[in-house]
């Protein structure tokens, strides 16, 4: 005799789909509400003031940077990326998207940096050494 | 109307003195003639009121030979103001030019030239291991000053790229519309 698989009743089957639904429903809306909504971006890191950019790119450049050595192009020693103070960063410029700041001294480490102001994300767009 | 000897009509002194303490390793020549022709190409005229060796003694020498210290907007370090002893009574008007055998800040970065200086004493110092632009690109920092931003540029057809190791030989660099209308505001440039 072979087995067969034993059939759900009709009220069964529409209890399963309706736990499914529900179950499905709710994991939906505890992602949605973990989601920065654009609104919420815009009313947290576009109402950053300046010195809350100048420390998230400073904090971020000590992060990424801090352990690692730049070859001077003069007499390629390697020297190491010593901190900036969040204090010696300037905003440059500023887009319907971001702040540009830059730390651009006479000698040394320079940085150019983008700040989302959605996500308040730092982009590096250059890191060079001053010379002359 | 005045004109420079390469034919640009002067309508701004741009008066420096120029001291050297060590031999350039760039072509010095080159380097004057360049500077010349960036600044009189703007209406700017390079006015060389005097160009000197310095005769210094051993104990001069050894403790000159690399200039150390801090390259900072509006301050001179303490070897910069050796360099100004050693000119004393012969500083008259203009900026000061030192071409010094090397430049050391912080004990671990060899620079090419610096222009930082006491406001009062408008000075750059040029490394002699820098390139024929050097000297240009540090007057332009003293002549735009610690208000203008960038302070460098990033293309090699400005001469104000943060090293002009990376501009081609034999190429000239320009300053662009921007830094020029701030240079010519510069309290440096004399009438002509």
């Amino acid at each position: 005799m072979t087995p067969t698989k034993q059939r759900r009743t009709k009220t069964e089957r529409y209890g399963l789909a309706a736990a499914f639904t529900a179950i499905s429903l709710g994991a939906t809306l505890a992602v949605i509400a973990g989601l920065p909504t654009l609104s919420h971006a815009e009313t947290t890191m576009a109402e950053m003031t300046e010195e809350q950019i100048k420390s998230q790119v400073a904090e971020r450049y000590r992060a990424v940077f801090q352990k690692l050595y730049i070859q001077n192009p003069i007499d390629h020693s390697y020297v190491p990326m010593t901190p900036i103070p969040a204090k010696d960063f300037k905003i440059t410029g500023e887009t319907e998207t971001g702040w540009s700041v830059a730390h651009d001294p006479l000698a040394g480490v320079i940085v150019r940096a983008t700040v989302s102001k959605g996500t308040g994300f730092v982009q590096f767009d250059a890191v060079d050494l001053a010379v002359e | 109307m005045k004109k420079d000897k390469h034919g640009n009509q002067c309508n701004k002194l741009l008066p420096v003195n120029i001291f050297t303490l060590a031999p350039p390793k760039f072509d010095y020549a080159k380097a004057i003639t360049y500077a010349e022709k960036l600044y009189g190409s703007n209406g700017i005229y390079f006015d060389i009121r005097q160009a000197l060796c310095l005769a210094l003694t051993d104990a001069q020498q050894t403790k000159l030979a690399v200039i150390d210290g801090q390259c900072k907007w509006d301050q001179n370090n303490a070897e910069q103001d050796d360099l100004f002893a050693l000119v004393k009574g012969r500083v008259g008007t203009g900026i000061s030019i030192f071409i010094v055998g090397g430049i050391n800040t912080d004990g671990t970065n060899t620079l090419a030239g610096c222009a930082g200086h006491d406001p009062a004493k408008p000075a750059a110092v040029v490394s002699a291991t820098g390139t024929m632009y050097t000297l240009a690109h540090e007057l332009g920092h003293v002549l735009l000053t610690s208000t203008y931003a960038p302070v460098h540029e990033t293309v090699n057809t400005n001469i104000m790229i943060n090293g002009t190791h990376n501009i081609p030989a034999g190429s000239f660099p320009t300053f662009n519309a921007k830094q020029i209308k701030q240079i010519v505001k510069s309290t440096h440039l004399k009438d002509c």
